[in-house]
């Protein structure tokens, strides 16, 4: 929601990578038309293992969400993303082995590849490992190798609805790198060198990874997940909060808004991962949390002035509904700020055992308040101190045009999103400090007849009690402003919606389960139709543009598929079917096979005898058994049929 | 007010009970007022406390009496400025700031060993009965003005002080003082 690399920036740069051109002839599609080098089938291998390697650690972790041990039965299910996640393990685990491991690179470190294929293919590699780190920038390991969380998102990133997204995002990387790897595989007029074995190795290794994608849209066309779980995975940014801002005087309120939300991300950060034991740290101060109170309740009254002022913006551009829903949560905020202030003044009767600092992050509420003022008061250089005057800023000034409106209203979600947290953490501090007989008073605020020798004395009850009540209200109070425009933010499409969604991922099971009016994700398979299919490619082959006629050899293709795939229905249950015909044992015939994996249909899992060939049982070699095995067009032990050597 | 009006407030703890320091409930406070009769009397009284703290820290000698007047005023300050919070407007983000700016102050007085365990003066027990309801702009001028002297006195406490701890909660009091005026308009002395 600031300006850090977000995951979505990887997995962007990944599918432009493997989106170019897989249809068309050029060098990396394996059908040079200039002088650029085309690599041999060898080296493309060799980068795809690298690929694969960096998947298969995205699909164990993956597994370590989706197939805990507790959800065996329902891993069992077809259709369910814990089975699919076991099925696109397995395939992935599958494509590697027939693969080569890959010898040491004899490019050097830092130098590019002279085949561009070879290059992309590496690329891609490299930006998916750069994704898969951003999210583990979120989640370390303790001393017992448990998981800690680093960062607000580390639920998030963990959570099963982000999961599943990413299960689906990996669905489409491979089924694009299936896609250029069976081109590079498959000998034809101006293809690679390589060997027969070569060849097949890395088509099987493509067939595996449709089976991958297969296993992934089963999941999908029965438990969708929806589009914004896709976003949020996006969204999820590298785990390195913005340096700490204060205004300088001269922001717009673009950039007041932006400071707002880096503070209030950098506030909720530092509650994450620097929770100070409260039985025993010196880092909870007294001074800490009274100014963490008091601060939260001047955020309050800063949120309360910008919603009222959006209010009349937002009727003066004649949205008479969303003008009473600021106003509403205006009200609300007023609420919230009053619960602040009387924590703040609960803090008045009672102190502690540390005082005199203020921890650094109790201190960025203090930035906060003032970034939410700086927005809120016309005063470039407001701060909290009595001043000439101090009006507010008029709603042409705050939301020029409708347009700016979504910005105020995330900064101020982002504002009491934070507040909600505060509320909850010093809640919890205060709870065990307590506890631990933290919390005093000033001998001199008790009765005389307290013959106390000493300047301070443990808090009674009843201030202690009225501490924690005063907690529970700032709690509940700035959870329901946060709710009331969080409902704005989504409906006026500001940024921090995701925040909500960030809250919706992390809830209970059933909470996800029970939005089931969310729009599902929409994959980007159907870009893959465009792939030619065998009859098709053949007349690109001979040149052919004349749209009609690939129309014709389109459709042709398509028939061939559905044909294919009746016959392999036909042939279950228990027979060997089309293995037994050994329909693959042409190029042309894998070329079609390959059609028919890369095709939409959801059928394609549930056909046995489409699967490519599986792994050889430990101990045999892989080639001798590829070779004992229908692989869906060649094995091991064949003869080249069609091997050019440009 | 006149110096027996703080005693009649004095009263009141004792029906709230003796530890408790919850704010007597809004009508509760009205009530007060009005047994005092009028409205002059409403919102003069809260200055009144505010210059009675003020005079007795003038005239407090000694370390002990400095930093027994300056804990008491503290503590009417505090008084004075929840009354000004609940107005709300466009001076609450500095009250608000600023009670919690005199409670510091007040907790590392607390700390002072010099400091008399019982307060000496007129003002006990008053701190948390709100008598008077003063324009904002007048509170934050009195309140400005007596945290200026505060900090001025305590700096002076604290520079003559033998003790390590007095000099400390003293240092640290003048601190908190000075902060308080310059958030509510006034300009603490160097």
């Amino acid at each position: 929601m600031t300006g850090r690399p977000t995951f979505g920036d990887f997995a962007n740069a990944a599918r432009g990578l493997l989106r170019h051109d897989p249809g068309t002839r050029d060098t990396a599609a394996g059908h040079p038309t200039h002088a650029a080098r085309a690599g041999t089938v060898a080296e493309f291998t060799r980068s795809m293992v690298r690929l694969l390697a960096v998947m298969d650690r995205y699909c164990a972790d993956i597994a370590a969400v989706l197939a805990t041990p507790d959800r065996r039965d329902e891993a069992r299910l077809p259709g369910t993303w814990p089975h699919a996640s076991i099925q696109v393990q397995e395939a992935l685990h599958n494509a590697a082995g027939f693969l080569p491991s890959a010898p040491p690179s004899t490019i050097p470190p830092g130098d590019l590849h002279d085949d561009p294929a070879v290059r992309r293919l590496d690329a891609v590699t490299a930006v998916l490992a750069a994704g898969r780190d951003l999210l583990h920038t979120h989640v370390t390991a303790r001393p017992d190798e448990s998981p800690q969380d680093r960062s607000e998102w580390a639920p998030v990133a963990t959570s099963e609805p982000v999961t599943r997204a990413l299960l689906l995002e990996l669905g489409l990387w491979a089924r694009r790198t299936a896609e250029h790897g069976a081109r590079i595989a498959l000998p034809g007029p101006a293809a690679r060198h390589g060997t027969s074995t070569e060849r097949e190795q890395l088509n099987t290794a493509c067939q595996w990874l449709w089976m991958l994608d297969s296993a992934v849209r089963v999941a999908q066309h029965h438990q969708p997940v929806s589009a914004a779980d896709v976003s949020l995975l996006r969204a999820i940014p590298v785990n390195t909060p913005e340096p700490r801002r204060i205004p300088g005087g001269t922001e717009t309120i673009i950039g007041l808004c932006r400071g707002a939300t880096s503070t209030a991300e950098r506030i909720r950060h530092a509650a994450t991962i620097h929770p100070v034991d409260p039985k025993f740290s010196p880092a909870l101060t007294t001074d800490s949390l009274r100014h963490t109170a008091t601060c939260s309740t001047v955020i309050s009254h800063n949120c309360e002035i910008l919603l009222r002022i959006l209010a009349t913006r937002a009727r003066q551009h004649g949205s008479e509904a969303l003008a009473d829903r600021l106003l509403g949560s205006a009200d609300r905020a007023n609420q919230a700020r009053l619960a602040w202030l009387r924590t703040a003044r609960a803090w008045y009767e009672v102190t502690s055992d540390t005082r005199g600092t203020i921890a650094p992050n109790a201190a960025e509420t203090g930035d906060l308040a003032l970034w939410t003022g700086r927005l809120a008061y016309a005063d470039p250089a407001w701060t909290p101190a009595l001043g000439p005057s101090h009006p507010t800023r008029t709603p042409e000034a705050l939301a020029p045009k409708p347009g700016d409106l979504p910005t105020v209203v995330a900064a101020v979600h982002q504002a009491t999103e934070t507040l909600t947290q505060i509320a909850s953490a010093d809640h919890e501090q205060i709870e065990a400090a307590a506890q631990a007989r933290r919390l005093l008073v000033p001998t001199r605020s008790l009765p005389d007849r307290f013959d106390i020798p000493h300047p301070f004395a443990p808090a009674p009850y009843d201030r202690i009690d009225a501490l924690f009540n005063a907690y529970q209200h700032a709690r509940t109070a700035s959870a329901q402003v946060t709710a009331v425009v969080a409902s704005i933010a989504a409906d006026v499409r500001a940024p921090s919606h995701l925040l909500t969604l960030a809250r919706a991922a992390t809830r209970p099971k059933s909470r996800i389960m029970a939005s089931g009016h969310q729009e599902p994700a929409e994959p980007e398979h159907r870009e893959a139709r465009d792939c030619p299919g065998p009859v098709e490619r053949i007349l690109h082959d001979l040149g052919v543009t004349d749209p009609a006629m690939l129309g014709r050899a389109s459709a042709i293709d398509r028939v061939s598929e559905q044909l294919i795939l009746d016959a392999a229905h036909a042939s279950e249950p228990g027979q060997e079917g089309l293995k037994a015909f050994s329909l693959a044992r042409s190029t042309g015939s894998a070329e079609m096979i390959n059609h028919v994996l890369a095709s939409d249909s959801p059928e394609i899992v549930g056909v046995r005898s489409l699967s490519p060939a599986t792994l050889p049982t430990r101990g045999q070699d892989a080639d001798r058994a590829a070779g004992s095995r229908c692989i869906g067009h060649q094995t091991a032990g064949q003869e080249p049929q069609a091997e050019a050597e440009p | 007010m006149s110096a027996a009006d703080p005693g009649m407030a004095t009263a009141l703890p004792a029906q709230a009970g003796e530890l408790s320091t919850d704010l007597p409930a809004p009508g509760l406070a009205f009530g007060i007022v009005a047994m005092l009769g009028t409205t002059a009397v409403q919102e003069g009284s809260g200055m009144d406390q505010i210059e009675s703290a003020r005079t007795r820290v003038e005239q407090a000698t000694g370390l002990p009496a400095v930093l027994d007047a300056a804990y008491d005023a503290f503590e009417q300050m505090l008084t004075a400025i929840t009354i000004q919070q609940d107005r709300g407007g466009g001076t609450f983000a500095a009250f608000v700031m600023s009670g919690t700016a005199v409670a510091n102050g007040r907790d590392a007085l607390a700390a002072a060993p010099s400091l008399p365990r019982v307060s000496s003066g007129d003002l006990a027990g008053t701190a948390r009965e709100p008598c008077g309801d003063p324009p904002p702009q007048a509170a934050a001028e009195a309140l400005a003005s007596l945290s200026q002297l505060l900090s001025r006195r305590l700096t002076d406490a604290g520079d003559h002080s033998a003790d390590a701890g007095d000099r400390v909660a003293c240092i640290q009091a003048a601190r908190h003082a000075a902060y308080i005026c310059s958030l509510l308009g006034g300009t603490p002395e160097p």
